[in-house]
């Protein structure tokens, strides 16, 4: 069973991870919260239509609503009356308004209850069964399976087309790949993976799913190539890792995984090898120092064949003239010495033939 | 101590600006004096929107220093005054002419204080100046190019500034539009005032500037047009672009 | 109606319609500046950020005492913005990016602390569940006074920083160098922000607070071109529609009131947007077709002219075919022929045949001075 749990999440997570990687990188993370909000009415039309969650018409009335959501926010903003992000932000909410009163009126506290719809669980996912090729496994396996084929497959076969219109979707049209028509195959993409996982992750945190390895994988590469590869990666270990913890704390499942991959992304953030916080840090020091270190080299290849290189180029002078704390200044000059760049005789630096080949690179930067 | 009777206006030492690693500006040099037009020139990506940027604190700086008249921005800001981009506002914003043009008045009310009959009529004198008056009331989404150009220099003329910092104020303006600012300008410096300007059209330099800094992520030149807008530090400064212009300098001078 | 009369006599309704009245005002506000600034989506996403901070106070002070939740509500929103802050400054993810990713992981947390939450033996659902659906039929008296507080706090600050708020978000860089700092700007709003959406959540719950602030407002744009109108037009907007919602959601005993609500603020998005005073969808129908109108008036005319020079006689009358073929169109040649001679600048002469009037031809000579068909 824990077992089931387990797969059942990497699959819904790998699945959601898909089109994530491209709605992050096309700006677009928002929109599939708005999306996932807006399927509610689609979803309880569908069920009203047999009473039950178990046919077809659920996941096509939501991808239906999906699209509303998608076409009148982009008709709105083409219009002119209001930006892009009002847009989306105006469209959504009366849709998911309509799912809620549609729930209250007419599906009563049953099978839909608004609690599961929007925030999943995944531990009674293996419940619900049926038999295949004579197993019996659980409904959502089979469901997030299909749907991570379905999702696996797009990106295989059209990752060229949809990588170069991501980025430059002025080529793209160039090259015969339309921009609008792989635009709303993304977006058909977000709505079936929204609309099939919402009963085992629950339609709020579909976003978190798609959204958070991608952005930590985001943080750790520069090649789309290599961020698809971690998103699956960070995708499965939250997986079993958030499944684990929520049994450990006998909590939601979806909202375990969700906070793992923000322990990710966290990580991510600060030691990054690429962008780390830490990792700025050092690099920032570093341009100082480089920095510092070419202006002494600049002042002491100009004034230190004089003859007033004793005030020129004596400590005390190079302290005054740069405004360096006393510590940063040794530092620096520490570094240099080692480095073979000058040499110090007394309180009196001189520079080396090197260390004015260094100055003279620099300064023709 | 703000002594705007000193000779230099603006004063620039060291200045380095990197982002990611790559130096955006590296180690500027410049001094730019009191009562000249000043144009600062260079390719694209050379880093001239950066310098007014770094100039005003608009963004971050690794190293070196920028005074006005002797002191830093933070004591001088009554006497400076910044035309950004046009591109880098939003002229959707539900305002009028008028509006904007009072919102330069800001600064000396200072937090809280809002804007009253002084500061309207000041900012209609200002329109008056760029002949803009009939628009004080328009929409500012209605305007055309040359007109908000007009609008956000009366919004800085309000401010009554020692020193102007104006990024492209004549990219994509009508001939009549750019006569009327020049003629703004040459007024302001007839007064004492002293202007810094990014400006694009090479052709235009000598006619319109007294001082030029040629920029390419280094000072290349600084100095008055006659000896500083030379054909050699041209190509210096556009490096193998400028070849279009064989002829040299006086080519420009069409 | 017996409603009206419940809203002031009766104490639950009292307290819900003022509660929700008085909400809008502040939300509407703010709202308004969020669209202006770009960042209608914020609000959504802070809503959300805001549940670890409930789930927390909580957890920590065991009781579920309303003001205690608002606060670590707050203190979890205010993490929330300074962390998409960092996000979009210090990384290359951007604005939607950052939004989405402190949404799903202040979110994600917060659904794991409420579940957990939910196992413990003390604890029920209801008064947390209150925060992420909204139930403002459970507004109390003392709500509304927390609300009212909030809101006047709100409006007060945005009276006073008024000028601040329209510069900076209309040119953020020019309003740093006149002195203003930026970033006590941004705080300032992000308090207000931070504000509204925690007392907000209780009433309409974590994901419609965002229809609050900012549906008002984009209804508010269509019908003014002055900030000021905007702001004020925006919070009446949002606060009638919160306290009309609440109302219909009272009227039958299963409705909730969140969704009521936002539908009652899309009722007026639709209709500004259709007959916005400003920039009105209809509006601007009507405005095309009077211009599309007067071009083919005006067609008519010269044509007429063209005839009247050719057969060197002003007065002969044309009939209506001949002056359709001039203009190569027959379609409505009736109508405007007739409303041109309504209007005096044709002559009709019995049979469906027209000439220029002597007013017709002033107008005519006036079209031509002015450069012709395509002039204006």
């Amino acid at each position: 069973m824990q077992g089931e749990i387990i797969i059942i999440a990497i699959l819904a997570s790998l699945a959601c991870v898909i089109p994530g990687v491209f709605l992050l990188l096309r700006k677009m993370a928002l929109i599939s919260d708005a999306i996932s909000h807006s399927i509610l009415p689609g979803i309880v039309i569908g069920y009203l239509i047999k009473q039950s969650l178990n046919t077809p018409y659920p996941i096509i009335g939501a991808v239906v609503f999906a699209m509303i959501m998608v076409v009148t926010s982009e008709a709105l903003h083409r219009s002119n009356l209001v930006k892009p992000d009002t847009a989306i932000a105006v469209v959504f909410p009366p849709l998911f308004s309509l799912g809620v009163l549609l729930v209250t009126l007419l599906a009563g506290n049953v099978h839909l209850d608004t609690d599961a719809v929007l925030l999943g669980e995944l531990a009674f996912a293996p419940l619900d069964r049926m038999m295949v090729a004579g197993y019996s496994v659980p409904k959502s396996l089979v469901k997030m399976l299909l749907i991570v084929i379905f999702n696996g497959g797009i990106i295989i076969l059209l990752f060229k087309e949809l990588k170069v219109s991501t980025f430059d979707p002025i080529l793209s049209k160039s090259l015969g790949f339309s921009p609008s028509f792989l635009h709303y195959l993304l977006m058909l993409m977000t709505s079936i993976t929204a609309v099939g996982a919402f009963d085992s992750v629950g339609a709020v945190l579909v976003l978190a799913f798609m959204i958070t390895p991608a952005a930590t994988a985001l943080l750790l590469t520069n090649s789309l190539f290599v961020m698809v590869f971690i998103s699956f990666g960070l995708a499965i270990a939250s997986s079993i890792l958030g499944v684990l913890l929520a049994l450990q704390l006998d909590a939601g499942i979806s909202g375990a995984i969700s906070t793992v991959m923000g322990g990710f992304f966290i990580l991510a953030y600060f030691f990054s090898p690429l962008n780390g916080m830490v990792t700025k840090l050092k690099h920032k020091m570093n341009i100082k120092h480089e920095y510092a270190l070419s202006i002494i080299l600049y002042h002491l290849s100009n004034h230190c064949d004089a003859h007033n290189m004793e005030t020129e180029c004596s400590y005390s002078h190079l302290k005054e003239q740069f405004s360096y704390s006393e510590r940063y200044l040794k530092k620096i000059v520490h570094k240099a010495v080692e480095a073979g760049l000058i040499k110090q005789k007394n309180r009196v630096f001189h520079i080396t033939e090197r260390g004015r080949n260094d100055a003279r690179l620099h300064i023709s930067h | 101590m703000e002594n705007i009777n000193n000779n230099i206006a603006i004063e620039v030492e060291d200045l380095t600006v990197a982002y990611h690693h790559k130096p955006v500006l590296w180690d500027i040099d410049t001094q730019v004096e009191k009562g000249v037009i000043s144009a600062i020139i260079g390719p694209n990506g050379a880093g001239k929107s950066t310098l007014l940027k770094a100039m005003l604190s608009l963004i971050p700086i690794s190293s070196g220093t920028i005074s006005f008249f002797g002191s830093p921005l933070k004591k001088m800001r009554r006497h400076v005054a910044y035309v950004p981009q046009r591109s880098e506002v939003d002229w959707d914003f539900p305002t009028t002419v008028v509006d904007v043009v009072t919102m330069g008045s800001y600064g000396a009310l200072g937090w809280i204080t809002p804007p009253g009959k002084k500061e309207r009529k000041l900012a209609m004198e200002a329109l008056e100046k760029v002949g803009m008056e009939e628009f004080a009331n328009r929409q500012i989404r209605e305007l055309s190019g040359g007109q908000q150009q007009r609008t956000f220099i009366a919004r800085a003329l309000v401010q009554d500034a020692s020193i102007y910092l104006m990024d492209e104020p004549f990219a994509g303006v009508d001939a009549a539009t750019e006569q009327s600012i020049i003629e703004v300008l040459r007024e302001l410096r007839a007064q004492g005032k002293t202007l810094v300007i990014v400006h694009h059209d090479l052709l235009t330099v000598r006619e319109y500037f007294d001082h030029v800094i040629l920029l390419n992520v280094h000072t290349i030149a600084t100095g008055p047009v006659e000896t500083t807008f030379t054909t050699e530090n041209l190509q210096k400064t556009y490096k193998g672009k400028f070849n279009a212009l064989k002829g040299g300098i006086d080519e420009l001078t069409l | 109606m017996s409603l009206l009369y419940d809203m002031i006599f009766d104490y639950t309704l009292r307290n819900v319609a003022l509660g929700t009245f008085l909400l809008g005002l502040g939300s509407g506000a703010v709202g308004s500046f969020m669209t202006l600034r770009g960042e209608s989506l914020l609000g959504d996403a802070i809503a959300h950020a805001t549940l670890p901070g409930v789930a927390l106070a909580y957890m920590l002070t065991n009781t579920k005492d309303p003001l205690v939740l608002l606060i670590g509500a707050a203190i979890a929103g205010v993490l929330g913005i300074g962390a998409i802050t960092a996000i979009t400054r210090t990384t290359k993810i951007d604005n939607d990016g950052a939004n989405g990713i402190i949404l799903s992981i202040f979110f994600g947390f917060g659904l794991l602390l409420l579940t957990y939450i939910q196992k413990l033996p003390q604890s029920s659902q209801a008064g947390l569940d209150r925060f992420i659906f909204g139930q403002a039929a459970t507004i109390i008296a003392k709500d509304v006074v927390i609300i009212a507080i909030v809101q006047v706090f709100v409006l007060v600050v945005v009276t006073l920083f008024f000028k601040e708020f329209k510069s900076s978000t209309f040119d953020p860089q020019s309003t740093t160098v006149m002195g203003f700092n930026q970033k006590i700007i941004d705080a300032i709003f992000a308090t207000l922000l931070v504000a509204v959406i925690v007392v907000g959540l209780q009433t309409v719950g974590v994901i419609l607070i965002s229809a609050l602030l900012i549906t008002p407002a984009a209804a508010a744009r269509q019908w003014t071109h002055s900030l000021k109108t905007m702001v004020i037009t925006s919070s009446l907007f949002s606060a009638f529609s919160g306290m009309i919602g609440s109302l219909l959601s009272a009227s039958r005993n299963n409705l909730p009131t969140g969704p009521m609500i936002v539908l009652v603020l899309t009722a007026f998005l639709i209709f500004s947007f259709l007959f916005g005073a400003k920039r009105g969808i209809v509006l601007r129908k009507i405005a095309l077709i009077k211009r599309e109108r007067s071009f083919d008036h005006n067609r008519i005319m010269l044509a007429l002219d063209n005839l009247a020079q050719s057969h060197d006689d002003t007065s002969l009358a044309h009939s209506s075919k001949t002056i359709g073929l001039m203009v190569q169109q027959t379609h409505g040649m009736h109508r405007m022929l007739k409303q041109l001679a309504q209007k005096g600048l044709l002559i009709q002469s019995e049979e469906a045949s027209y000439a220029l009037s002597k007013q017709g031809e002033l107008y005519v000579k006036n079209l031509k001075n002015e450069g012709g068909l395509y002039a204006g």
